[in-house]
């Protein structure tokens, strides 16, 4: 419990120093002296999408002939995909990242997950910010383990946003920033709030009015609607912040982003659609943090993950059920990118996990050991005995 | 599963559901309200250490005269020094409301007896104070004591006994003008041909006693505004006056230079001159009459039942308050006795108070707050974004007490940003399913929505702004 306390007294150190009445976070990340001019300038961007994405929707594998059985309503139809190879294209919300891996700042990956093999999503971002096999409440975030292997160690990890999320969690201190005004649920804490205020006769009518007024409101049985694009603004804005902090010369070295709404158990869309949106929102996301770190780009690495995947059967209601593998992208202009990687296990009836989800080919934790290696130049030793005990798979090369 | 009765007895007569309290009074709801009773008036022990309202009004006197002879030896202070005192004292004073403000959350929150702060902070509503700057400044150094020596103490007594102590408290006094109402034909009046001020006079007979519908006219206010002229905030030089009595802990002076002489009629009835006793005499007689009982049992009745509560419920109440003279030990046992209050659908809607303090009782926060300045800080504010911040309740009427005021569609946005935010503040790490279990009764929709959420953030979240949440009542 102490680790947690940890966590929530960076939180709070933002809510003692807001300005003024109504209350809320200013800005409690304070940049890093220059005090090791000689240190290491590169940058690492976490991504975690809470919810599961839908790995097979956001990296469709076209050529894959199992899959128009599996899938209907949330195919998207393959001339509308960006291709990045022969068997495998990106969803048409993801114009700049097909546009990164057109310029070789994009490398995408397929059928991984963490080693965690139940559906929880609790559990399954647990394992996958602890960086261990299997789920422990009372871990440290793996990211917080890292902090003592860098320079300027107090001030090298940033998380942005409200939520001080398990993977920063731990011993070491880490810094914390958000938007100095009472935060805006997600649009998924809305979609389900307002599912349950439509049984409260009395508050139902008021609840959707506000959400209205605010431009929030989403009629959850309809793929499109306006409320979207303003919900969309929460992660832009969280990842506009991390790229001016990371710009910075000896600024933080690891910031943490955190998207939710990826849990798209009913009408997901193809084309176009809740999931297309969401899709959307991290892409633009993305292309502005890029945008935001400015010549920094050069020296990032961005790494966008999930929990877990999807079925890969979509269910009776448009959507899919929680599964297992999905798709994670590395992106950045340290990154050498326009590579496909996958050890593709295939849609076919026999090969699905538990014959209902995508197999997971490879461990997440691979990645993470990239980044730290190749990436932030942290020994090999250190992340097997420290960062990822425990974890033994196989060296990713790019 | 909390229980319907459990869940009735501590969300609605109560502050809100702490993990355990439901088993632990699930055998005998009603008993466990009943069995708070007879500590309603004991201090608190967030209190404990409160200062009295004399001894505050004692040092803000010795500032002031200190800041007159600043004036008046002006030349050989710059305005910049004056400038500089008057900022520090306004910070103290904006401190001083802040601490305050934290001191009033952090009893509701750490009480053992919800039932009897619950009726604490009705009466406090009913009697409420304002500061609105200027010389009422004061009452925001003096609003927390003023609760607890006019108010609690006085809870296991009758009405008569709580209204004489409010209507003779300088927060009160100040509040509703009495500090500056001068009998017209008084010493002091017919020298400075200084006059009344009839507003404490008609607020008590409008808002504390009669009702505004309670029979009485504007011979009778202006009558009453003469007979409480004297009735003022203790000070040097008043005390120094002939046949001053004052008293020691609340700071309450009554001033016979200042009070209008002879007997004087009050709805019928013609009180002789007595000095302080005359007004008394007449507060005893509003306390007890039955436009009084009415609208007592009314306004108890909206609280603790619903909105719009039957007129069963409200005569029930009204008997009982003429029966024993407003007895008010026997008047709140009776709210418990009242059927209606634990039926399914008769709901409350939470205030802003209400749902923050019942949000730190379920997360179990006192510590929390006790320890981290930022938590101590964000909930001395929270009540302002929800424009509930004690003591600057806009009208004497005190704060509203209904669904349609505090349920409005911005209102409900805040909560769940409120909601959204808090949930970060879980310092046992409990999962949202096993506290929703804890504190509210069955609900499966509420209970699916917190399985499948995303993350256990999202849990809490849920959980904290769900409509379930927001209501006192099943």
């Amino acid at each position: 419990m102490k680790t947690v306390f940890k966590h929530r007294r960076q939180l709070l150190k933002a809510f003692s120093t807001a300005p003024l009445l109504p209350l809320l976070p200013g800005l409690s990340f304070a940049a890093a002296s220059a005090s090791d001019s000689g240190s290491s300038q590169n940058r690492l961007i976490l991504v975690i999408l809470r919810g599961a994405m839908d790995g097979l929707a956001a990296v469709q594998p076209f050529a894959d002939r199992n899959l128009p059985s599996l899938r209907q309503s949330v195919l998207v139809n393959e001339n509308d995909l960006f291709k990045l190879d022969s068997y495998f294209g990106l969803h048409p919300a993801l114009g700049n990242l097909a546009g990164m891996y057109q310029d070789k700042e994009l490398a995408v990956f397929h059928a991984v997950a963490t080693p965690y093999r139940e559906r929880s999503h609790f559990d399954g971002q647990n394992v996958l910010e602890i960086g261990a096999s299997t789920p422990d409440q009372g871990m440290s975030g793996w990211i917080n383990r890292t902090v003592p292997y860098l320079q300027n160690n107090a001030a090298s990890v940033l998380g942005i946003g409200q939520n001080m999320p398990k993977i920063l969690d731990g011993q070491f201190e880490t810094s914390s920033w958000a938007p100095a005004i009472l935060p805006e649920p997600s649009g998924s804490t809305i979609d389900r709030l307002q599912a349950l205020y439509e049984q409260d006769a009395y508050l139902g009518e008021r609840f959707m009015q506000g959400l209205m007024a605010k431009g929030m409101a989403g009629d959850m049985n309809q793929n499109m609607n306006a409320g979207h694009n303003r919900r969309g603004q929460n992660f832009n804005v969280l990842a506009q912040a991390a790229g001016k902090f990371l710009a910075q010369d000896n600024g933080p070295v690891i910031a943490v982003l955190e998207s939710s709404g990826w849990d798209t158990h009913a009408n997901q869309g193809a084309g176009q659609g809740p999931l297309a949106n969401k899709l959307s929102e991290l892409d633009t996301g993305l292309a502005t943090l890029k945008a935001s770190l400015g010549s920094r780009w050069q020296q990032s690495m961005v790494l966008v993950v999930t929990e877990f995947g999807r079925t890969a059967a979509e269910n009776g209601t448009g959507g899919t059920d929680h599964g297992t593998a999905s798709a994670a992208f590395l992106l950045g202009g340290a990154v050498n990118g326009g590579q496909m990687k996958t050890d593709w296990p295939g849609l076919a009836s026999g090969s699905l996990y538990e014959g209902r989800d995508l197999r997971p080919t490879r461990d997440v934790r691979e990645l993470f050991a990239y980044t730290l290696n190749a990436h932030l130049g942290i020994n090999s030793d250190a992340i097997a005995n420290d960062i990822l005990p425990g974890f033994t798979g196989r060296s990713l090369i790019l | 599963m909390a229980s319907h009765d459990a869940s009735i007895a501590g969300n609605k007569f109560g502050l809100g559901l702490r993990p355990g309290d439901a088993r632990a009074i699930a055998s005998d709801p009603r008993g466990w309200l009943l069995a708070q009773l007879k500590y309603i008036s004991k201090t608190p022990k967030p209190l404990a250490n409160l200062p009295t309202s004399a001894s505050i009004l004692e040092s803000f006197t010795e500032a002031r005269m200190d800041m007159q002879q600043a004036r008046q030896a002006g030349a050989n202070r710059t305005d910049k020094d004056r400038q500089q005192a008057f900022r520090d004292s306004r910070r103290m004073m904006a401190q001083d409301q802040q601490d305050n403000t934290l001191l009033r959350l952090n009893t509701a929150i750490s009480t053992q007896q919800p039932f009897n702060e619950r009726l604490f902070q009705f009466w406090a509503n009913h009697f409420t104070v304002a500061a609105s700057g200027g010389p009422k400044d004061i009452i925001r150094q003096i609003a927390l004591p003023y609760e607890q020596e006019a108010i609690r103490l006085n809870l296991d007594k009758d009405f008569a006994s709580l209204l004489l102590a409010v209507e003779q408290h300088p927060a009160m006094l100040v509040y509703l003008d009495n500090t500056n109402s001068f009998g017209p034909g008084s010493q002091v009046g017919k020298r400075r041909n200084r006059g009344l001020n009839e507003n404490l006079a008609r607020e008590i007979m409008e808002l504390h006693t009669l009702g505004v519908d309670g029979g009485y006219s504007q011979e009778d206010v202006t009558s009453l505004a003469r007979i409480i002229t004297g009735w003022t905030m203790s000070d040097p030089r008043l005390s120094r006056t002939p046949g001053s009595k004052g008293n020691r802990t609340t700071g309450f002076i009554y001033v016979p230079v200042l009070h209008e002489p002879g007997s004087h009629r009050v709805m019928k009835k013609s009180y002789k001159a007595s000095g302080l006793s005359q007004g008394e005499a007449v507060l005893r007689d509003l306390a007890t009459h039955p436009a009084t009982a009415r609208h007592i049992a009314t306004k108890l009745a909206t609280h603790f039942v619903s909105d719009t509560p039957s007129e069963q419920s409200i005569a029930t109440l009204e008997q009982v308050f003429l029966e024993t003279r407003g007895d008010l030990p026997s008047l709140h046992a009776a709210l418990v006795d009242l059927d209606e209050a634990w039926e399914t659908d008769k709901r409350k809607l939470k205030t802003p108070q209400d749902l923050v303090v019942s949000t730190a009782r379920a997360l179990d926060l006192s510590p929390v707050i006790a320890s981290e300045e930022g938590v101590a800080t964000m909930f001395s504010r929270i009540l302002a974004t929800f424009n509930q911040m004690p003591w600057t309740a806009i009208s004497p009427a005190g704060w509203e007490d209904s669904a349609s005021y505090w349920g409005g569609p911005d209102a409900l946005m805040k909560r769940t940003e409120w909601a959204n935010t808090v949930a970060n503040l879980n310092p046992h790490n409990r999962a949202a399913r096993d506290l929703a279990s804890d504190i509210l009764p069955e609900n499966t929709p509420l209970d699916l929505a917190l399985a499948r959420a995303e993350s256990p953030h999202q849990a809490m979240t849920l959980l904290l702004a769900s409509p379930a949440f927001q209501w006192r009542g099943v």
